[in-house]
């Protein structure tokens, strides 16, 4: 077996039902060896399903999944190559961290003194070392999760599948554990598969996302691609904050094109990618993309709109203003605070929304 | 503790008229001796503890504990496959099985203990099937034996083994028996490594409820067991309304009852003790 296929999965159009819902519609997507790949959608959109039918807890009602190239089609849970984060971590609660971790380890009868060898490394790793004895009751909400995953990971699996691994978590510790499961995983090496509804976890942890919803995968690539160049709106609106404006593209040689809306008149647009939209399409630009000018200067290469301030939120290292460039149409600013003396915009105020005019993105309405 | 005790009073007279005097004026009357016309006559005596000694009502206990244990094991067989079913059913499914389990109790014990006898008398039911089979030329002999009284027991006592059981393991959340699957656990380590010590204080409270009540039985072994087999419930009944002898009832009963005690206290010290070291 080539090296570089342990650990690879593929799942070959995957068709899952559950009564009349179809909840998984043809999924097809390949995770390299090595990848921290997460799949994002918001709930209901199938992907508990798809991780679930990758661990053999569902089979799918079509369609196949092959990890390093094998099929596993009937496999039961305990004989793939794989293991599990759970959502609520199932932890069990009659046995000490140690015991915990080690389940795996000695349901496969491995010997005493490799159990004892293999359980202080993947407590060392997630930094649980002190905690064996203790009962997962005793635990914050962190440490249960980095049990979790030491109990998963002391297996060696060739994938790692982690259901919202992050879900319950506050904030603070959510951020904090982002980077200590990318640490891990570089460590480790091992495949890990994320699914989660948060999308800033799974741009900052992964090295490739697919976007899922109602059961259809909408795009796959990295966290960059998604978020510069999303391949719909469905896409944009999941990723990040986006603005968006309707109306009539005109290319012609070069590599902008005419945009034109009805209400607002004509600015530049970069020229879409791959075959154009005919006629009526959709623009959409990124908050923080926008400059807010108290005067309108005719600077080269910017777009120019009219605008009046509606709200104005402070939230310490930034402000989001929400602007109207007509009655109908508001966009979002995000714009950081440089300065302690910076003179923050006020309701009401006119002023000229500004941006690069290679900045956006024309996609079909 | 800062919550007021008086809402404590009402439960407390209760237990005190009906439990701690009535337990109180039996004492009292082991210690004395019966009367010649089966009253009881205030001389104070040991004889009723003495004639305890007497293997025939060792033999007597012995056979009542181990059919208690007997019904009990068997309980626990049939009750935690439909415990486990039970719990791990659609909400409508649950609410059906509940009902199922709890109709009996509709209708009064002792005549349902009557029906079994129908069914296990030598032209009852069960018999007529085997006849009708071909799996038996002569009748088996069903009724007045042990194993009558044993069916009995399991049935009327499968429910209080069932029910807690039923509550322990709804409480087990799923997803850590596809935890222990995704940790290379079996059927069966599933079941023995989450399930069951998960599912232990309903096990051990099922098994109280079971097996106390077994061993005190009475319509039952009386009914099912006729004459033939004697029981610790049979013989209290029998030394208090037909031989008449108050006394040795009652010294018969306390015994008993603290044979009872002295057993759940060793065998739950047992379990703690078996459990910690799993």
């Amino acid at each position: 077996m080539e090296s570089e296929l342990v650990g690879s999965v593929r799942l070959d159009r995957v068709v899952k039902w559950h009564g009349p819902h179809c909840v998984l519609d043809a999924v097809s997507l390949e995770v390299k060896q090595g990848e921290f790949f997460s799949i994002l959608g918001p709930s209901g959109s199938g992907k508990t399903t798809l991780l679930r039918i990758i661990a053999g807890f569902d089979r799918p009602n079509a369609g196949r999944v092959l990890i390093q190239e094998q099929p596993l089609d009937d496999l039961p849970p305990h004989q793939r190559p794989v293991n599990m984060v759970f959502q609520h971590y199932a932890l069990f609660p009659h046995l000490s961290v140690w015991k915990n971790v080690a389940f795996g380890l000695e349901r496969r009868r491995i010997a005493r003194a490799e159990v004892i060898r293999r359980v202080t490394e993947a407590l060392h790793m997630v930094r649980l070392e002190t905690k064996g004895n203790r009962f997962p009751h005793e635990l914050s909400g962190g440490e249960q999760q980095r049990v979790a995953l030491a109990r998963a990971l002391v297996n060696r699996p060739q994938v790692l599948l982690l259901d919202e691994p992050l879900g319950a978590l506050d904030q603070q510790l959510r951020q904090a554990m982002q980077g200590e499961l990318k640490r891990i995983q570089e460590q480790v090496g091992i495949t890990f598969i994320c699914v989660t509804h948060h999308q800033e976890e799974a741009l900052s942890m992964s090295d490739r996302v697919a976007v899922i919803d109602q059961g259809r995968v909408l795009q796959i690539g990295s966290p960059h691609e998604l978020y510069e160049s999303p391949a719909s709106m469905a896409v944009a609106q999941f990723i990040g904050l986006s603005n968006c404006l309707h109306g009539e593209v005109v290319c012609t040689n070069g590599t902008l094109c005419t945009f034109q809306v009805p209400e607002l008149g004509t600015f530049l647009v970069p020229k879409p990618h791959g075959r154009l939209p005919q006629g009526t399409a959709t623009f959409m630009l990124r908050p923080e993309r926008i400059r807010l000018l108290r005067e309108p200067s005719s600077s080269h290469g910017e777009n120019m709109l009219a605008a009046t301030v509606q709200t104005v939120r402070y939230s310490g290292g930034e402000l989001q203003y929400q602007i109207a460039l007509s009655p109908h149409i508001v966009w979002t600013a995000r714009l950081p605070i440089e300065s302690k003396w910076y003179e923050p915009f006020h309701p009401g105020e006119r002023l000229t929304v500004s941006w690069d005019t290679h900045e956006g993105l024309i996609l079909a309405s | 503790m800062s919550f007021p005790s008086w809402p404590l009073i009402p439960a407390l007279v209760v237990l005190i008229a009906f439990f701690l005097v009535p337990l109180l004026i039996m004492t009292g009357i082991s210690f004395v001796s019966r009367g010649p016309y089966g009253g009881i006559e205030w001389i104070l005596t040991w004889e009723n503890y003495v004639r305890l000694a007497d293997p025939l009502y060792w033999h007597i206990f012995i056979r009542s504990v181990g059919l208690a244990v007997a019904t009990t094991l068997i309980c626990v067989v049939l009750g935690f496959p439909l415990a486990y079913l039970m719990a791990r059913s659609s909400p409508r499914v649950q609410y059906l099985l509940i009902c199922l389990v709890l109709i009996p109790f509709w209708t009064n014990f002792l005549v349902r203990t009557y029906a079994w006898m129908f069914l296990l008398r030598a032209d009852g039911l069960v018999n007529t099937t085997l006849r009708t089979l071909g799996l038996s030329d002569h009748p088996v002999e069903l009724l007045y034996t042990p194993w009558a009284v044993l069916i009995g027991l399991v049935y009327g006592y499968l429910p209080f083994m069932v029910l807690p059981l039923y509550a322990a393991i709804e409480r087990i959340a799923p997803s850590l028996e596809e935890a222990a699957r995704d940790l290379y656990a079996t059927g069966w380590a599933v079941f023995t490594q989450v399930v069951l010590p998960l599912a232990k204080p309903g096990l051990v409270a099922g098994c109280v409820l079971v097996f106390v009540p077994s061993l005190g039985a009475f319509i039952t072994p009386h009914l099912l067991g006729g004459g033939q087999t004697m029981m610790i419930g049979t013989l209290i009944q029998h030394e208090f309304l037909v031989v008449r002898d108050w006394p040795f009832g009652a010294a018969l009963s306390l015994v008993f009852m603290a044979t009872v005690l002295l057993i759940l206290l060793l065998w739950l010290k047992r379990q703690e003790a078996m459990w910690r070291t799993l």
